[in-house]
């Protein structure tokens, strides 16, 4: 229970005693684990959300490859000869990168025409659009915009190319002569981006440790401890799953528990020499926090471990990451950095932070029961608002996306008149009921390009269709439209809800229906898991409330482990669907940080404001002594996180762009739960009114 | 006022009588493909078979229009479009080119295609027929009427047959 203080003196000291040793296995595992397991560093999700979509095995079943689309928008001052030529250079070259299939752009583009001169005939011709003079280019996509509206805009500055390819496409090895930009959300980071991301953590970790510590310890604790547990974590993960790969923003995670954990031994330790010698002060990081560190662990064990029974992979990744993680910075924690610490004495121990810490507890010891019973009454409005959604929105979270691409297969047996008829009229509905829907292409619109071309007349006979088909393949165009099996179409959408069209596009019975590019499968996958992701992160909530409340044995301080933990994810989940912010895997993992970090923070708050009122302190002074020992670190640890969260929004790559944005949020609402709110909780549980009257322990400790 | 009222209902129906008969005789309209491959299939016997593909193409064409050049260069220099149809051509006259006596001499060779080609895409000048090849008459003859039947305006003017599995 939390009245009881370890006894660790004979454990410090033998760890005093065996210190380098004790340091040096810790870097010699580190570094063979690192050696033996070279875990794989992944910074696309689309790999574990495939991995789990039923749209790819459905996709798949049919023998239909999976396909990456790119799109590289350039802007020009102007469209001249020199320009398109140079374009045109951009078309070949791209068409020419290892694994491209097919790059739509102006410059793949034919206009088809029939020259009847004096008399009539039947034949259609295919002039590719390149071949034309710049001035005849822009003239006639001005007047018939409609077939080339997704590759140019109307001011001729800016031409998109669409790259279909079987692997994701960099570009940036090409010789580009405009600005551009390119948009392949599945791209991989290459070694800078984990080196900037590296330099932002350590670059941070190391201001921290100047500014609040006044010291390099602080820093050199952080880094090594945070390596080691991000080492060790991927290598247990690794022999439990067999899996080499880790995704970035899991890294995050288990950085974000380890300094979490950090922070309040090496908090500890720091203070504690200003009354204490070094040795006493190491004693004393231990003994009050081997308790409230260790009994995170069976929280998240109990909690999460039920979840790794859940069929994906990226649940069961998720959690064991979050519970191995907790586990070996707990280890470290009491092993290693004693003994690195050992080596140590701060000049500094003072924290100007204990005015702060007045200030917390004066202001919310006359917390008004009134507005916390408003505050709690709206939280819980709006978990209802997100619950009715989510039974009647299919698409939870909507993704609003500005120039997407999206393909499909429709597999066929013949091309006639009914089957065009099929695709003609999903492509109306597709367009009457979903704004943003700026082209569908595919086999109907070019045969009936085909057809005007030869007989503008109105109808489209079995006569019409087979001639057009004929020049189709005449003119070798029936490859961006059909392949051996299947017809291909692609829809451009602008600023469209692209979860709203997916779930159209697979709910379609009239016409068997095939995602083939991955985003849109991946989308898919995320459409499909939102129920149960949500699900299992709800249990997880229930779970840890429910082994507080055993920890603490009361039922009140179940409750506000549940409310304490849930607030930020509610608020978050609000926030997200306010914003039209897309589930990712980022956002997961950001909800699951803020889960562990939670946990963790109302653990150490309600083991230090329960041992000091168990140890006769009034409320104030126990909410003093809480903000003081275990609030300093929280904040800390927030700040630090919230700081490296946010710089990784700086970043060129898209998901760390995402990891920074959802974690620096979801940690400042994490941070203002658990100062203004979780305390509050505290005291509406706290049972003992009048200290005097309990039992006092034989020797009461110092908390 | 009998008069007044009789008269535009005869220009009525005139008008309807001829839209309706230059109707079909411009676009064929009333033939169905059944029809049309009835009239067609006999036809076979004269046509300038090229390409050995599953699907039959009929191709009426000028050897002096412009266009009916350009569509059987492109079918000569596309491989591709000989293995997946095969074309039967019909070399029928568009009046403004006058090229009666050149069809004639293509039919009365030997080779009619390979002298087509040479015409065609090679544009090699060959001399017209001077006196009618009976056998070439009669097959100017039966492809002009099949033609007219069909009402074949354009020049190259293609029927394909849709592949029966």
């Amino acid at each position: 229970m939390y009245y009881h203080t370890p006894d660790t003196t004979r454990f410090i000291h033998t760890v005093r005693r065996f210190r380098a040793a004790i340091i040096a296995f810790f870097l010699l595992m580190s570094a063979g684990a690192l050696i033996v397991l070279k875990p794989e560093p992944v910074s696309s999700d689309t790999a574990f959300w495939l991995s789990e979509s039923k749209q790819l095995k459905k996709t798949q079943e049919q023998s239909y490859t999976p396909t990456y689309i790119g799109r590289l928008t350039i802007e020009t001052t102007s469209f001249d000869e020199g320009t398109k030529n140079t374009l045109r250079g951009i078309q070949t070259e791209l068409e020419h990168l290892d694994g491209v299939e097919q790059v739509e752009s102006l410059f793949s583009a034919t206009l088809l025409y029939n020259d009847q001169t004096g008399e009539e005939s039947a034949l259609v011709k295919a002039l590719p659009i390149a071949q034309m003079p710049s001035e005849k280019i822009a003239a006639f996509v001005t007047a018939f915009p409609e077939p080339y509206r997704r590759f140019v805009d109307n001011d001729f500055h800016r031409f998109h190319f669409v790259i279909h390819s079987h692997q994701p496409i960099r570009v940036e090895g090409m010789t580009i002569p405009f600005s551009y930009r390119y948009s392949e959300p599945t791209v991989e980071a290459t070694l800078g981006d984990y080196l900037a991301y590296a330099a932002i953590f350590v670059l941070v970790i190391v201001a921290m440790s100047r500014i609040l510590f006044r010291n390099y310890v602080a820093a050199l604790g952080a880094i090594s401890v945070t390596l080691i547990t991000l080492i060790g974590t991927f290598a247990l993960i690794y022999l439990i799953t067999g899996n080499k790969q880790f995704h970035i923003a899991m890294s995050l995670m288990v950085i974000s528990i380890a300094i979490g954990h950090y922070l309040y031994f090496y908090y500890r330790w720091h203070v504690s020499q200003f009354k204490n010698d070094p040795a006493r002060a190491l004693d004393k990081s231990v003994n009050r926090n081997l308790h409230p560190a260790l009994w995170t662990l069976p929280v998240l064990a109990i909690s999460l471990g039920s979840l790794l029974f859940i069929d994906s992979s990226i649940v069961k990744t998720m959690r064991l990451s979050l519970m191995i993680s907790s586990a070996v910075a707990y280890g470290v924690s009491i092993l290693f950095l004693p003994a690195l610490l050992s080596y140590f004495s701060v000049r500094h121990p003072k924290i100007g932070v204990a005015r702060v810490c007045y200030w917390f507890a004066n202001q919310e010891i006359h917390y008004s029961p009134k507005l916390l019973r408003i505050f709690m009454l709206f939280t819980l409005l709006v978990l209802i608002f997100i619950g009715i959604r989510l039974s009647t929105a299919p698409a939870l979270f909507g993704n609003e996306v500005a120039d997407t691409t999206m393909s499909l297969k429709v597999p066929f047996e013949e091309i006639d008149l009914a089957t065009l008829q099929k695709i003609e009229t999903f492509e109306n509905e597709l367009r009457t009921r979903h704004a943003g829907v700026v082209k569908v292409d595919s086999v109907v619109g070019i045969l009936k390009r085909l057809d005007m071309a030869n007989l503008p007349r109105n109808g489209f006979d079995e006569q019409r269709l087979l001639q057009a088909l004929f020049f189709l393949e005449l003119y070798d165009l029936e490859k961006s439209y059909i392949d051996e099996e299947a017809l291909k179409i692609t829809i451009t959408l602008k600023d469209a809800d692209q979860s709203a069209i997916l779930h159209f596009v697979e709910s379609y019975e009239a016409l068997p229906i095939y995602l083939t590019d991955v985003n849109s499968l991946s989308q898919s996958s995320k459409m499909e898991k939102t129920l149960l992701l949500i699900a299992s992160l709800l249990s997880a909530l229930v779970m840890i409330a429910l082994v507080m409340g055993v920890i603490f044995r009361s039922i009140g301080i179940g409750l506000v482990g549940l409310a304490a933990n849930a607030i930020p994810i509610i608020w978050f989940i609000l926030f997200m669907l306010l914003f039209r912010f897309e589930l990712s895997i980022e956002a997961l993992i950001a909800m699951t940080i803020s889960v562990g970090l939670s946990s963790d923070t109302i653990i150490h708050f309600g083991y230090k404001y329960f041992r000091s009122r168990y140890f006769g302190r009034s409320r104030k002074h126990s909410l003093e002594i809480m903000f003081f020992y275990a609030g300093v670190p929280a904040i800390i640890s927030a700040l630090v996180l919230m700081i490296v969260f946010g710089l990784l929004t700086l970043t060129e790559l898209q998901s760390l762009q995402l990891i920074g944005a959802y974690g620096a949020v979801l940690m400042l609402i994490s941070l203002l739960s658990d100062l203004f709110i979780l305390p509050v909780l505290l005291l509406a549980v706290d049972r003992h009114r009048n200290s005097r009257n309990l039992p006092r322990p034989s020797a009461p400790a110092n908390p | 006022m009998i008069r007044t009222a009789k008269f535009p209902t005869f220009w009525a129906t005139f008008f309807v009588v001829i839209t309706i008969a230059l109707g079909g005789r411009l676009y064929g309209a009333d033939l169905s493909m059944q029809q049309k491959k009835a009239l067609l299939e006999p036809l076979e016997k004269h046509a300038m078979v090229y390409g050995e593909g599953a699907k039959k193409v009929y191709v009426f064409v000028d050897p002096k229009c412009p266009h009916s050049r350009d569509f059987i260069a492109m079918i000569h220099e596309n491989a591709k479009m000989r293995g997946i149809y095969r074309y039967y051509i019909f070399l029928y006259e568009l009046k403004r080119f006058q090229s009666h006596n050149l069809i004639a001499s293509i039919y009365a060779s030997h080779t009619p295609l390979q002298r087509t080609l040479e015409v065609m895409v090679g544009h090699k000048e060959i001399p017209s027929a001077q006196s009618a090849d009976p056998k070439a008459a009669e097959t100017i003859g039966d492809i002009a009427r099949v033609a007219d039947e069909i009402g074949v305006l354009k020049r190259p003017y293609l029927i394909i047959v849709k592949e029966q599995n």
